[in-house]
């Protein structure tokens, strides 16, 4: 059977229907994260081992944020911002390194040629960078360094602390 | 079995170029010359006829041997270059269950049948579905069980620019359905650009009420404004969310060129929350033709079969932020404060298209945006969406998990505006919290596109087909409501 809901059967609905019963609805929302979104500056740290890894050191306490891109006021604030004490190994780097190191990674030289990459350089060897990304504590690894996933990263300086 | 869905429309173009020539079927075929009736009528039938029959775009039937016969070297042609039908994913990457695409086994077959005279074959004719009579194109040929009607017939003038707009009309719904199809008809597919809906409430401070549909526009129902008798100090500090958390969303589905019934896999059933949200948001987006128009699109809903039982989740839409651009990261300027905002900005007109985002320059063939979302929670990604206009190219999903690995979920390397799926994985992909996706877009607008309606002007970002746009979506379910199952009970 087919309810065709015209204008005006939905009309007299929302006539008829007072708006307290629709504000007793259950309201939505999402869960808790599992993960928080954050934002933190340090140290831009490569160490090579089988495979290149990367690293933000003497890390600022990291802050828990949204996932909107950074603002001109948040990067002048973290240009004058201290460093800290914190490490934390960086993941989901490729399209914040240069192009060539881009290409290297995975899977992305199947699709993407050295003319149409899309690398921002902004995480680079003895930088300082401010990042966005999501925290991940891994509490079961021994060598239990909490990672971010990262969402951005603006390069603040060549040089760190 | 996956699910052949048929929801894309072939164009005029379809036929350009090919030769109409009729072919002669011959009596009898050699034994290992496929037959229509034997083999190559189900195919056409299941992969070509929910477009290419009556009242669908198709440019002509194909639901008989009479009627395929006449286009059979153009079938041949079409589905030799995979042009038709048309599935524009990289099948070296992920599996979806609405992929259209036919086999090389297939693709032999039908070339076998023309090259070897079209012949008829013994025995009956395949079966027909029972198509819908109303024009509805859920593969099953049924008719949705609740359509939603627009409650006006929206005019459309002949000349000049319409802008994306916003109109909002009560759900009608006051408990949660689970369905296997939606389906949004524009009532006009000329005049019509897109139309997307999604389900809200309206936030505190708001109202619907009867004003322009946007700043200087015509005066209509059913716009949400601001509520002047609203008291901010009465309303709960604890605000409850409009819509849904930050990020998310939940819609019934989109009208876009190229897409019909949005089906959910087989036994995983989508569940639209009736019982959280009161109203519907249309966002839509008509354009000239040089005649006056009207359009009154309406939501068919097919509900899910009485077996498909469990706990109910809600597909829930993450959309990627435009992130980096041509090397660039992208920085906002300053947040402005609240009453240093137009009246009605962010709140009618457009959906605030990629502000950050530098026009693309004459004649660049390769000019890149990537997106990025944040999976905070332990989620399983259902089915992917992109959407561009002329100068979009290429477009690649990318996974990358907590543990750092990355893989490729799709590939689209040769975008067209004229098919916009949403690509419905056959499998869900668990992505642990603290996973992201990314984007990676390409856009042309250089002459090499063919599309392209002005390669020496730079391109700019605003819902108008002549500009361009970055949306994407990434839409998931999440393990603590039911995990891989959320939809498939």
């Amino acid at each position: 059977m087919i309810h065709h809901i015209t204008l005006s059967y939905v009309a007299l609905i929302a006539v008829t229907w007072p708006a307290g019963v629709q504000g007793q609805r259950a309201q939505p929302r999402g869960p808790e994260p599992q993960v928080p979104i954050v934002q933190t500056l340090g140290c831009v740290e490569a160490r090579n081992g089988s495979t290149t890894t990367w690293w933000l050191t003497r890390a600022a306490e990291p802050t828990v944020t949204n996932d909107d891109v950074f603002n001109e006021n948040e990067v002048e604030a973290a240009r004058s911002s201290a460093l800290g004490s914190g490490e934390f190994q960086l993941i989901g780097v490729a399209d914040f390194l240069d192009a060539a190191s881009l290409l290297r990674f995975g899977d992305r030289a199947e699709f993407t040629t050295d003319d149409q990459v899309n690398a921002t350089n902004q995480l680079r060897q003895g930088g300082t960078a401010l990042v966005k990304g999501l925290l991940i504590a891994d509490d079961a690894r021994q060598d239990a360094s909490a990672r971010i996933n990262l969402l951005m990263v603006v390069a603040l300086a060549d040089g760190c602390g | 079995m996956i699910r052949k869905i048929l929801s894309a429309a072939a164009t005029a173009t379809c036929v350009v170029g090919l030769g109409l020539a009729l072919t002669g079927a011959s009596a009898g075929p050699p034994d290992d010359v496929p037959t229509y009736n034997g083999q190559v009528g189900a195919l056409l039938i299941e992969n070509c006829a929910s477009c290419h029959r009556p009242n669908q775009i198709g440019p002509m039937s194909l639901l008989s041997y009479q009627e395929a016969r006449r286009w059979a070297h153009a079938i041949k042609s079409k589905v030799v270059s995979r042009e038709m039908p048309p599935w524009p994913a990289d099948p070296s990457y992920g599996r979806f269950s609405n992929d259209i695409s036919l086999s090389d086994e297939e693709i032999a077959t039908i070339v076998a049948w023309v090259d070897g005279g079209v012949p008829e074959g013994e025995g009956d004719s395949p079966a027909v579905p029972q198509y819908s009579a109303d024009g509805w194109s859920h593969p099953s040929g049924r008719d949705p069980d609740i359509v939603l009607r627009f409650p006006i017939e929206w005019q459309i003038p002949a000349e000049g620019e319409t802008p994306n707009f916003n109109l909002v009309t009560p759900l009608g719904l006051d408990e949660g359905v689970r369905v296997e199809a939606t389906e949004v008809r524009p009532g006009n597919l000329a005049a019509t650009h897109h139309i997307t809906t999604r389900l809200i409430n309206i936030p505190p401070g708001m109202q619907v009420a009867t004003a322009p549909a946007w700043p200087g526009g015509p005066v209509v129902d059913y716009v949400m404004v601001p509520d002047p008798d609203f008291d901010p100090a009465s309303a709960p500090a604890n605000a409850p969310p409009s819509s849904e958390e930050q990020g998310a969303s939940e819609g019934f589905g989109a009208y876009i060129p190229g897409v019909g019934a949005r089906v959910t896999p087989e036994g995983r059933s989508r569940y639209i929350r009736g019982d959280l949200f009161t109203h519907i948001l249309w966002n839509l987006h008509y354009q000239a033709t040089g005649l006056p128009e009207s359009a009154r699109p309406e939501i068919g809903i097919w509900l899910a079969s009485g077996d498909d039982e469990g706990v109910p989740s809600r597909e829930r839409g993450l959309g990627l932020n435009e992130v980096t651009s041509e090397g660039k990261q992208l920085i906002a300027p300053p947040p402005r404060p609240r009453e240093a905002r137009a009246p009605g900005e962010f709140t009618q007109v457009g959906q605030g298209l990629n502000p950050l985002l530098d026009p693309i320059p004459p004649h660049d063939a390769d000019w890149t945006v990537t997106g990025i979302g944040a999976l905070q929670n332990d989620a399983y990604i259902q089915s992917l969406f992109v959407h561009a206009h002329l100068r979009g190219k290429d477009f690649t999903f990318l996974l990358t998990r907590p543990d750092g690995t990355e893989e490729i979920l799709l590939r689209v390397p040769e975008y067209r505006f004229d098919w916009q799926y949403t690509y419905e994985l056959a499998e869900p992909i668990f992505a642990p919290a603290g996973s992201t996706v990314k984007m990676i877009a390409r856009y042309d607008n250089s002459r090499e596109n063919r599309l392209n309606p002005a390669p020496h002007k730079e391109t700019y970002w605003s819902e108008q087909s002549w500009d361009d746009m970055f949306l994407t979506t990434v839409n998931y379910t999440l393990a603590s409501e039911g995990g891989a199952r959320a939809v498939s009970p």
